[in-house]
């Protein structure tokens, strides 16, 4: 028994191992490619997508798509197991992904969660190979009785039929339900709760809630840690090289174990110690590397650029550079790397302890160069095979094998690849990018509160400016590429929490000390998120050269940005053509104001003369008062003798452009509008009224009014404290910006102090008669 | 320690072959050599030795040490590592530990189609460390006083952590709370900035480790 025995050593160390990598290596090279991704990298990126700052708690639920079914998924402890430890304690974005790059490597009978519910029975590392010099996925005798239709990598990641000629046509009825198609699908239904053809994409095609989006979220994520792990399969030369590593019974069939996979993972697990080649050997964190995140201007191009041995794509890297077990010297199709012994210099092998119990065991380790044609450099004496006299199976001479040796070198090279290239990936997906701005108006919304005013009513028109701000793709060496966004959808989606206190006189608004009469803090934060999506406009284009950006109106009419809305943020969501890329998503997140009231109050039943406020009637019976009125008329006012009774003022709003709302109120009658706009810039002063009987004894606004911000009643995530604007009273009203038209007298007029707003708005209560109707001029 | 305890590559074949040989069927054992030795059901024999002290060769006693067994799932195209049984025991006075013989029963068809590999031996003493210096093996395993940073520490318990991960093992899996429990004990009584904090709550995922409960059933959801 004793050569079973030796032989059984030799092949622990010695034959050749297939290898791919194992799920705690993708899950760490992921984590690595997060970090370096543009999700981490850029400061805004997150921001823009609504997720502030990739911590948010998605839960434990995804979906998944299939046609017009959904069915719910659970991340379970099995994908956790496989992460970094303190990744995994948050469902976070990064988790998430990673969450897909261990779950892409499910397969039917294995030990993983046997949860996918359209297709129980699939296999899916059968569809993780893609040999780009043959452009064909594995390819093995009986595979077709395990699978019928075997796809290459990276078919099945982006979910087509050819990645390479129909990269923009969604494969139908297709098994893999985590592709780039559906992660766009799914971010789409996680922003505006709706489908690409507009239905509801809650459950059982109803209004998508809060729950949805957040598992639209998760599986958006989850799809592009799949789809990652298949750009980091290529970076296996087994998998470039049709070279299938089940370690089954029996082995000539279905290839070796990969020990070079089992090593890997054992770095990325955190394992102390690692018995490999025969003996112990401690082990080393994976290194990453710097390799850059590569740019190309298509999915496709991330697996291969199919331009022969010039490909720049990872399959086209690792298949022209490495050998692999089923692949090795000799043992191969291929022309790179060379088959010819004779092509490369050797180092022999005198290096203690490699084999132990072996110790004439003759190997020279067979170095060459590795050409990287997407950033040139000099990868020379690579350790790219083992030359040595056994072979497992046939005894024979001179037969070539990888060990640690070999794996070492290798790793060096692939798995910073693996995550440059990962990383470039996400960065693609996530290349675009536009810019929310104000329009001319001044404003993104206006409305009446004398008409909406009940929760369920609000801004039912949003107007907006908006740039495609899309950097241009630039390969090493090549032009820059426009990213135009052409024939696509748009909506606008606003984001918000709503004030459950809210009432329409604004009584339940908070104030300054804190949260309004019988509104408890528990209560005023126990509502979810919603969100309000404006109607579809179709066959958007936004050139992303353009120099100014385009002005849009979007119709809510169908679902109005409620009035008692909080925490609001407006977003803009494109789908359609970006650049090469056919049904891309692009989401803008704009934190804006909330509504922010403007009142104005028509209080010419007050009269301000001589530093003090005086009623008509304090006035007449004044000598002193109405002869110092009499005398300032005479010199300035054609309007003799002066009128100190209340009358009736006109008001207008202005926000910089065109007049977009006008009043003309009684005495003691208060006009409101609320507006959104940018929150943290200062309003241009409204216009203010107009004197209906002449031009003496008015005052144009109260001085405070001059420039103001908008309001802002929404959590700081960042400290978790709650910024609000408060309510004050202003006669017995409740006020947050109020302009207060009063007579005085003209001579004053540029010097009136502030102490003259406090003063008026604490002269004897009004009785509130609700907001007096405006004219809105918004179109 | 017994032949069969050893945790080499080279001799689980050895010990699938006894145990299979055992049984009666040597011709087919013979034969099926590289059948995953899981045909036989999942089983494992005698690992035993020290737990000592680098450098001074002392005994390190009151050690968690912590036995995976780690196997090959094999399936086509493609095939993994999984640790698919693991069991935990404390050092005597003389640093000795042993687990003894186990089997189970195939509950799962997957279970058929594991290969045993290798058997990961990894001890835990509060202030010790993985000596990186020496070989180990099952018979010797070593350890050495811990003389880095609280952050070093912090990280060093949550790689023994990750190290001690076997989510396939089935209900074995308890066999890890000791361990995860006093992980976590250690690295809550070191932190004292924030940053440290977090690095010590990252240990208290599981509810079983913040309440400990030898009987409670292995999560299997995350939250």
């Amino acid at each position: 028994m004793r050569w079973l025995w030796q032989g059984t050593a030799l092949f622990t160390t010695l034959v050749a191992h297939a290898y791919a990598y194992e799920l705690a290596t993708h899950a760490n090279v992921t984590t690595e490619a997060y970090n370096r991704s543009t999700l981490t990298t850029a400061p805004r990126l997150l921001a823009d997508l609504g997720l502030h700052d990739g911590n948010d708690p998605f839960g434990n639920v995804y979906y998944d798509m299939s046609g017009n079914g959904i069915e719910p998924r659970y991340i379970y402890e099995f994908e956790r197991s496989k992460m970094p430890e303190p990744e995994n304690k948050r469902l976070s974005v990064r988790t998430w992904i990673m969450a897909g790059a261990v779950r892409e490597d499910d397969s039917y009978g294995e030990s993983n969660p046997q949860d996918d519910p359209f297709n129980p029975a699939l296999r899916r590392p059968l569809h993780h190979f893609f040999d780009p010099v043959f452009n064909r996925p594995l390819d093995r005798f009986g595979l077709s009785s395990l699978d019928s239709d075997v796809h290459k990598a990276p078919d099945w990641g982006i979910g087509t039929r050819d990645a390479f000629s129909q990269v923009n046509t969604p494969e139908a009825s297709r098994r893999n339900h985590f592709t780039v198609f559906d992660a766009q699908e799914a971010m789409y239904r996680a922003v505006t709760g709706k489908k690409k053809d507009g239905m509801d994409a809650g459950r059982n095609n109803t209004k998508a809630t809060e729950s949805d989006r957040k598992a639209y979220w998760a599986t958006t994520f989850r799809a592009l840690g799949d789809v990652v792990h298949l750009v980091q399969d290529m970076a296996q030369p087994q998998h470039t090289r049709n070279d299938a590593h089940a370690g089954k019974f029996p082995e000539y069939l279905t290839g070796h174990t990969s020990v070079f996979e089992k090593y890997m993972d054992a770095r990325a697990a955190g394992a102390l110690s690692y018995r490999i080649d025969g003996t112990a050997v401690p082990l080393n964190p994976l290194s990453f590397g710097t390799y850059p995140s590569p740019v190309f201007p298509g999915y496709s191009a991330f697996f291969s650029t199919r331009e022969g041995l010039n490909g720049k794509g990872l399959a086209d890297y690792s298949n022209r550079g490495f050998f692999s077990a089923g692949s090795n010297l000799g043992g191969n199709t291929y022309s790179s790397p060379p088959n010819d012994p004779n092509a490369y210099s050797r180092e022999s092998t005198a290096i203690a302890g490699l084999v132990p119990g072996n110790p004439f065991v003759k190997m020279d380790f067979l170095l060459g160069g590795v050409a990287d044609t997407l950033n040139p450099s000099a990868n020379a004496n690579i350790r790219l095979t083992t030359e040595s006299i056994f072979d497992y199976f046939l005894g024979q001479k001179r037969t070539y094998s990888l060990n640690r040796f070999n794996y070492d070198d290798k790793a060096n090279l692939l798995i910073p690849r693996a995550v440059a290239y990962s990383a470039g990936f996400l960065d693609y997906f996530f290349r675009g990018r536009m810019e929310i701005s104000l329009p001319d108006e001044g404003v993104y919304g206006i409305v009446d509160h004398a008409v909406a005013k009940q929760p369920d009513q609000g801004f039912t028109k949003i107007k907006l400016k908006l740039k495609n701000t899309t950097p241009a793709i630039t390969e090493p060496g090549g032009s820059p590429v426009p990213q135009h966004m052409t024939g696509g959808t748009l909506v606008a989606v606003a984001k918000y929490y709503r004030n459950p206190c809210y009432q329409p006189d604004l009584s339940g608004e908070l104030v300054q000390t804190g949260f309004p009469s019988g509104c408890s803090q528990e209560f005023f934060f126990s509502t979810t998120e919603e969100i309000a999506v404006s109607a579809r406009m179709d066959n958007v284009a936004l050139s992303s050269t353009a120099a100014l950006p385009q002005t849009f109106t979007f119709d809510f009419s169908q679902s109005p940005i409620p009035i008692n809305a909080r925490d609001l943020y407006l977003q803009v969501v494109f789908r359609g053509g970006l650049g090469s890329e056919g049904d891309a998503v692009v989401v803008t997140t704009k934190d804006i104001s909330e509504p922010t009231y403007i009142s104005y109050l028509n209080s010419t039943d007050y009269f301000w003369v001589l530093d003090n406020f005086y009623t008509p009637g304090e006035i007449s019976n004044s000598a002193l008062l109405y002869g110092w009125l009499k005398r300032i008329c005479d010199s300035n006012s054609p309007i003799y003798p002066p009128n100190i009774n209340p009358e009736p003022l006109q008001f207008q709003y202005r926000f910089g452009g065109p007049v977009l709302a006008t009043v003309t109120l009684p005495a003691k009658r208060y006009a409101r509008i609320a507006v959104l706009v940018d929150y943290d810039v200062p309003i241009l002063s409204p216009d203010a009224l107009l004197p209906l009987s002449g031009v003496c004894f008015y005052e144009p606004w109260a001085t405070e009014f001059k420039g103001f911000f908008g309001a802002r009643n929404q959590l700081d995530k960042d400290t978790n404290l709650y910024h609000h604007t408060w309510v004050e009273k202003f006669r017995g009203l409740n006020r947050v910006n109020i302009g207060a038209g009063f007579k005085t007298d003209p001579s004053v007029l540029s010097i009136l102090p502030a102490e003259v707003t406090n003063e008026l708005a604490n002269k004897p209560s009004l009785p509130d008669d609700g907001p007096y109707p405006v004219t809105i001029m918004f179109e | 320690m017994k032949p069969e305890s050893n945790l080499i590559v080279l001799d689980i074949p050895r010990a699938w072959m006894k145990n299979c040989m055992a049984r009666g069927f040597r011709a087919l054992c013979l034969i099926t050599l590289l059948v995953p030795a899981s045909a036989c059901g999942l089983s494992g024999g005698v690992v035993e030795g020290r737990v000592l002290e680098e450098g001074t060769e002392k005994p390190v006693s009151g050690a968690i040490v912590v036995a995976l067994w780690i196997g090959h799932l094999a399936t086509f195209a493609h095939g993994r590592t999984i640790c698919y049984h693991v069991l935990s025991t404390i050092t005597d006075d003389q640093g000795r530990y042993r687990f003894p013989n186990w089997r189970k029963e195939i509950t799962q068809d997957w279970q058929r189609n594991v290969r045993e590999e290798q058997i990961s031996v990894i001890a835990y003493k509060a202030g010790y460390v993985w000596s990186k210096n020496v070989a180990h093996a099952p018979e010797r395993v070593y350890v050495k006083p811990f003389t880095g940073t609280r952050e070093e520490r912090l990280r060093e318990l949550l790689r023994i952590r990750q190290a001690t991960r076997c989510t396939e093992s089935g209900d074995s899996v308890k066999n890890l709370y000791k361990l995860y429990k006093a992980l976590y004990d250690e690295a809550k009584a070191i932190p004292r900035s924030e940053q440290e904090a977090q690095l010590a709550e990252s240990l208290s995922d599981y509810d079983y480790v913040l309440e400990f409960d030898p009987n409670a059933p292995a999560k299997v959801r995350g939250r």
